[in-house]
C-alpha cells in the first residue's frame, strides 16, 4: 500500500525526482548493478516506459485489493474435489483459481483501462507530453489545443470523439466481464 | 476395486481427540455405511481415508498398501461431498471429465466415459449446462457422475443426500444402491440417518463420540444391539428403555410392574438393577399386561403409533417431567379405536426383548 502515500497529484512533481539524471534514485540503483545511466523521461525512447512505471507504482495497490477481494470470495470446496481429482497445486491455480477470479481481473482491467486513457495529472506534472510529443496523449493534446492555442471548437470536437472512444471501450470490457462471469446470472 | 483396512486410527484437533482408536475392515466390493449422531467424527474419518485430513495415529491401508502419507490423488479414490463441491465455472461435462483431462486421457475415451456415466445417471441433456443452472438433485447426480467417470478403487460419500428433500432422498437412495450393484465398487458412505444406513448398507459401522459402538449387518444390529446406544440409535421409532431390576420371577419395573423374561436371566442376578429394552413393534395387547394410559394416537394408515404412560402399581399416571421420560411408544399394525385418556394393558414379547446394564449400557 506504500505507493498510495504518493497518490495525490500534488506529489507528482516528486515523481520526477527518481528519474533525474544525474542525481535520480533510479539511476543510482541501476549503477549499483552496472547499468545506465538512462535518460528516463528526458528521452523519447524511454519516456513511455518511465510513465508506465509511475502508473504501475501508483495503481498496483488498487488492483491488488480487487484481486484479493476476489480470492477471498472464492468457494473452498472445489479445491478439495480437485485434490481428489488429482490436480497439483499448479493445476488447481491454473484450472480453478484463475478462471474463477477472471471476473475480478476484468473489473481491474476496466477500471485501469479507462483510468489510463484519461490519465492527466501524472503526465502533465512530469512531462507535459514531452520530450517533443513523445508522451503526448489525446488528453494532453486536447488540453493544449483548447487552453494553450485557445481553439475551443477543435478542442470540443476532440473531447466528444474521446468520450465516444471511452464509452466504446467500456462497453467492450463490460461485455468481456459478463462473459467471464461464472457466479451469477446465466452467462454462458 | 479394493479392500480398505483401518487400524487403530486416531485424530485430534488441538487437545481434543476426535477419533479415538477406530478399526474397521472393508472388503472388496462392500457397501459400508458409517452412521452416528452429528459431530461423532464420521466426516473426519472419511476425510482421512480420502487423504484430505492428516492421520494422527494408526494406519489406513487400501489393498494392503498403507496410504497414510500418500496424497489424495495417488490413492485412487473418488469422493462425493455433501455440498457437491462442483466446479462452478465448468460445464457438467467438464466437471465430470476434469480428472481424466488432468491425466491426459484420450479425448475419445473421455467422451465415452462421460457418456456412459451420464447415461447411468440420466444427465445426458444437461452436459452443456453449468452447475448453477441445475437443481439440487441434478447437482448431486453430477457429483456422482464425476466419481463414476474416474472408475476409482473406492467411492467415498459424505452425507450425499442430506441437502435433498425427503422424496428425492428416497429416490436417490435407490439409485445409489443400484449403481453399486452395477459397478460393485467398494464404497464407504457416511450418514447420520439410520434409515439410510439400514436400507443401503451391506455392513453398518455405528460411531459415537469418536469410537465404534458396533459393526454388523443392518438386521444384525437391529436384532442384537451390543449396547443401549446402538439399541436406541438403530430402529425408528426408537427402542423403549424401561428401568427396573431382575429377580427370580422376572423383571420388575421401577413402577412395580412385572415384565416377562425369556429364560435367559443372567445367573445370580436377584434384585440386580437393569434396563429392559423393547422395540415399539414388540408389544401386544394382554389382559395381564402393564397398565398404561393412552397419551397420543398417531395413525399413519399402514400402522398406528401410540404414546403410552405407564400407570404403575399406584394405578395413577403422573404428568411431570420424570413421568414423561418413562413414556412408552407402541407401534401396531392394526387400526385401533383407542383414544387419549383411555387405559390399555400391553405386554412385551419376551423373546424379542433385551436387558442392559444401566451403568455400562452393555447388553446383559
Ligand atoms: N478443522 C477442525 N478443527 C477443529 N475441530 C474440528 C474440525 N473439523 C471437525 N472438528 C470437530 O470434530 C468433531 C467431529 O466432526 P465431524 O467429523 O465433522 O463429525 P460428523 O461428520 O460425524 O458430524 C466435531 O466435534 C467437530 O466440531
Ligand atoms: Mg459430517
Amino acid at each position: 500500500m506504500a505507493p498510495w502515500r504518493f497518490r495525490h497529484p500534488g506529489y507528482a512533481s516528486h515523481d520526477k525526482q527518481p528519474f533525474r539524471t544525474p542525481g535520480g534514485v533510479l539511476n543510482y540503483l541501476l549503477s549499483l548493478v552496472g547499468i545506465g545511466p538512462l535518460q528516463w523521461v528526458y528521452h523519447p525512447g524511454t519516456v513511455i516506459l518511465s510513465l508506465v512505471l509511475v502508473e504501475t507504482w501508483q495503481w498496483t495497490p488498487l488492483v491488488m485489493l480487487i484481486v484479493l477481494g476476489g480470492l477471498a470470495s472464492l468457494p473452498t470446496e472445489p479445491y478439495e474435489s480437485a485434490q481428489i481429482d488429482g490436480a497439483t497445486a499448479w493445476q488447481r491455480f491454473r484450472y480453478l483459481t484463475l478462471p474463477m477470479i477472471r471476473p475480478f481481473l476484468m473489473v481491474a482491467v476496466i477500471i485501469r483501462s479507462i483510468d489510463a486513457l484519461k490519465s492527466f495529472d501524472i503526465l502533465y506534472t512530469i512531462t507535459q507530453g514531452g520530450p517533443g510529443t513523445a508522451s503526448e496523449t489525446i488528453n494532453l493534446y486536447l488540453y493544449s489545443v483548447a487552453f494553450t492555442y485557445y481553439d475551443i471548437g477543435y478542442g470540443s470536437a476532440i473531447a466528444v470523439v474521446f468520450f465516444v472512444l471511452i464509452i466504446m471501450l467500456s462497453l467492450i470490457l463490460i461485455y468481456l466481464r459478463q462473459r467471464s462471469a461464472w457466479n451469477s446470472g446465466d452467462g454462458q | 476395486m479394493a479392500s480398505v483396512s483401518i487400524r487403530n486410527l486416531r485424530k485430534s484437533y488441538g487437545p481434543v481427540e476426535i477419533i479415538k482408536g477406530v478399526s474397521v475392515d472393508i472388503q472388496d466390493g462392500e457397501f459400508v455405511i458409517l452412521v452416528g449422531p452429528s459431530g461423532c467424527g464420521k466426516s473426519t474419518l472419511l476425510r482421512m481415508i480420502a487423504g484430505l485430513e492428516e492421520i494422527g495415529g494408526g494406519t489406513i491401508a487400501i489393498d494392503d498398501r498403507v496410504v497414510n502419507d500418500m496424497p489424495p490423488k495417488d490413492r485412487d479414490i473418488a469422493m462425493v461431498f455433501q455440498n457437491y463441491a462442483l466446479y462452478p465455472h465448468m460445464t457438467i461435462a467438464d466437471n465430470m471429465s476434469f480428472a481424466l483431462r488432468l491425466k491426459n486421457t484420450a479425448k475419445s475415451e473421455i467422451a465415452a466415459k462421460v457418456e456412459r456415466a451420464a447415461g447411468i445417471l440420466g444427465l445426458g441433456p444437461l452436459l452443456d449446462r453449468f452447475p448453477r443452472q441445475l437443481s439440487g438433485g441434478q447437482r448431486q447426480r453430477v457429483a456422482m457422475g464425476r466419481a463414476i467417470v474416474r472408475d476409482p478403487k473406492v467411492f467415498l460419500f459424505d452425507e450425499p443426500l442430506s441437502n435433498l428433500d425427503a422424496k428425492l432422498r428416497v429416490q436417490m437412495r435407490t439409485e445409489i444402491k443400484e449403481m453399486h450393484q452395477r459397478l460393485k465398487t467398494t464404497t464407504v458412505y457416511v450418514t447420520h440417518d439410520q434409515i439410510e444406513a439400514m436400507t443401503m448398507a451391506d455392513k453398518i459401522v455405528v460411531m459415537h463420540d469418536g469410537i465404534i459402538e458396533q459393526i454388523g449387518a443392518p438386521l444384525d444390529l437391529y436384532d442384537n444391539p451390543a449396547n443401549m446406544f446402538v439399541a436406541g440409535f438403530i430402529g425408528s421409532p426408537a427402542m423403549n428403555f424401561i428401568p427396573g431390576s431382575i429377580g427370580d420371577d422376572g423383571f420388575t419395573t421401577v413402577d412395580g410392574d412385572r415384565l416377562p423374561l425369556a429364560g435367559r436371566v443372567p445367573a445370580a442376578s436377584d434384585g440386580r438393577p437393569a434396563v429392559y429394552g423393547v422395540r415399539p413393534e414388540h408389544f401386544r395387547l394382554a389382559d395381564e399386561g402393564l397398565a398404561a394410559e393412552v397419551v397420543v394416537v398417531e395413525p399413519t394408515g399402514s400402522e398406528t403409533q401410540m404414546v403410552l404412560r405407564p400407570l404403575g402399581r399406584a394405578g395413577q399416571a403422573g404428568a411431570g417431567r420424570e413421568d414423561r421420560k418413562r413414556e412408552l411408544t407402541w407401534v401396531l399394525r392394526e387400526r385401533t379405536g383407542a383414544r387419549p385418556g383411555e387405559m390399555v394393558r400391553i405386554a412385551p414379547d419376551p423373546a424379542l426383548a433385551h436387558l442392559f446394564n444401566p451403568d455400562t449400557g452393555m447388553r446383559l
